[in-house]
């Protein structure tokens, strides 16, 4: 238990730092901003209890926020994503949910694993944009942004899975 | 009473959810307002100090080219000085005192964003050099934005590539003024607004900013026109080119107006007359 609390306590401090001075200053395209951070969501275990997740993504989103000046953008969208993360999973590998409480990432099969995070990507990275323009103005711009970051962070995410996960199965 | 207890123990997970989605969205909101976030600004001293370690990473690999722009504009502000003293020696009966009205602090950006519809930036320099919220940052060939939030040691700027900011800008080669803003599109190019007819425009002519405001001194060269139309006797969509490269921006000057307090007192009784 305190060993987790630790892990996941430094994950809290070092995705800031790592989507502050590597993340945020990757620029293609002159528009496309991958949010890495959201990995957090997506190895945080299932069995722990549900209240620590939400208050431990409130924490991280409000770590984001201060560091990129963003009000409350990436603290709203990670909540967001926190509190419906069980759905789409749900609905991709048909579990309830007493199911899911048993299931880690490494036992969940590829192409679910790769829907689950494609959606919540899309709807966290559509929050943010939606969020920092504050209008409905430039729809289709909108839209065109949220799709083209949210392809590389999917990327970076099960990239960096992939490397945390072999590592993981090594050590065993 | 009892019931009621009871729907909150049950559902105190949702209740949570929405506590803090409604925390964060304050937050959200607090930020769109006039003046920005109050709340969770990168002025601060544990934000500033990683932003500053992560620029210094950063700055090591770009030594070069910033040393050989720092060169550059050496030589033009030499070139400057050298005008000015001998314009000085000319007309003897200006008061010193306007011709040095200005003063420049230097800053380096050390968070610089510019890919979001609202931009703002962070600098290394704050209260303890004298920096005030509502200062003008401008370079040698731009104008960056105005100075929002200011902690003891750093200072986060309003950059041009924002929906709040409008300057005041006016053309070099006719008197007629008009106001800048930014569309969100393409952070190179801004746009002129309110810009009469009657003024002769065409592409390539240079912008600079207009002095109608106590934050900008007159004449910093902004950007040249790129397009605009002319529709129903107004100009419409007036492309600016920015001078300044925005996805680089390094070394940038606060400008204290010292004579600022002065002519917005003058103002404020004039118009309460």
């Amino acid at each position: 238990m305190n060993s987790s609390m630790l892990k996941y306590g430094l994950l809290l401090i070092l995705l800031p730092v790592f989507q502050l001075s590597i993340f945020n200053n990757i620029n293609l395209l002159g528009y496309i901003d991958p949010y890495f951070y959201i990995i957090f969501i997506i190895v945080y275990p299932f069995k722990k209890d549900r209240t620590s997740l939400l208050l431990s993504s409130f924490l991280l989103g409000i770590f984001i926020d201060l560091l990129t000046n963003d009000g409350g953008i990436h603290t709203f969208s990670l909540v967001f994503i926190a509190y419906f993360r069980r759905i789409p999973l749900q609905v991709f590998a048909s579990k309830t949910p007493l199911e899911l409480e048993e299931t880690s990432i490494q036992n969940i099969n590829f192409p679910v694993l790769f829907l689950w995070i494609s959606s919540l990507t899309l709807i966290h990275h559509f929050l943010v944009f939606l969020l920092e323009q504050f209008s409905f103005e430039n729809f289709g711009n909108l839209l065109l942004k949220t799709f083209l970051s949210a392809i590389l962070t999917i990327l970076l995410i099960l990239f960096s899975l992939q490397l945390f996960l072999t590592k993981k199965s090594n050590a065993q | 009473m009892l019931q009621l207890i009871k729907f909150f123990t049950n559902n105190r997970y949702g209740l949570l959810f929405v506590l803090l989605e409604f925390i964060a969205f304050i937050f959200v909101l607090n930020s769109h307002s006039y003046h920005y976030s109050k709340f969770l600004n990168s002025a601060n001293s544990i934000s500033g100090s990683i932003l500053k370690t992560s620029k210094g990473i950063h700055d090591y690999f770009h030594l070069t080219s910033q040393n050989k722009l720092l060169a550059q504009e050496n030589e033009l502000l030499k070139n400057k000085l050298q005008k000015q003293a001998s314009n000085l020696s000319q007309k003897q009966g200006i008061s010193a005192d306007s011709l040095l009205k200005y003063n420049y602090i230097s800053a380096q950006v050390i968070s610089n964003p510019f890919r979001k519809r609202n931009n703002i930036l962070t600098i290394d320099k704050g209260e303890k050099d004298g920096i005030k919220p509502n200062m003008g940052v401008v370079l040698s060939n731009g104008v960056v934005g105005i100075t929002l939030r200011t902690s003891n040691h750093f200072t986060t700027v309003l950059s041009l590539l924002n929906s709040q900011t409008k300057i005041n800008a006016k053309m070099k080669n006719s008197p007629h003024y008009g106001s800048l803003e930014w569309n969100g599109n393409d952070f190179s190019s801004v746009q002129l607004y309110d810009l009469p007819i009657q003024a002769h425009i065409k592409v390539g002519d240079t912008v600079i900013s207009g002095g109608k405001s106590v934050i900008f001194p007159e004449g910093i060269p902004i950007g040249m026109i790129k397009s605009f139309e002319k529709k129903n006797k107004a100009y419409q969509n007036i492309n600016i080119h920015l001078f300044a490269d925005f996805s680089a921006l390094n070394y940038v000057y606060v400008v204290q107006n010292k004579l600022s307090d002065e002519q917005l007192q003058l103002e404020n009784q004039s118009q309460n007359e």
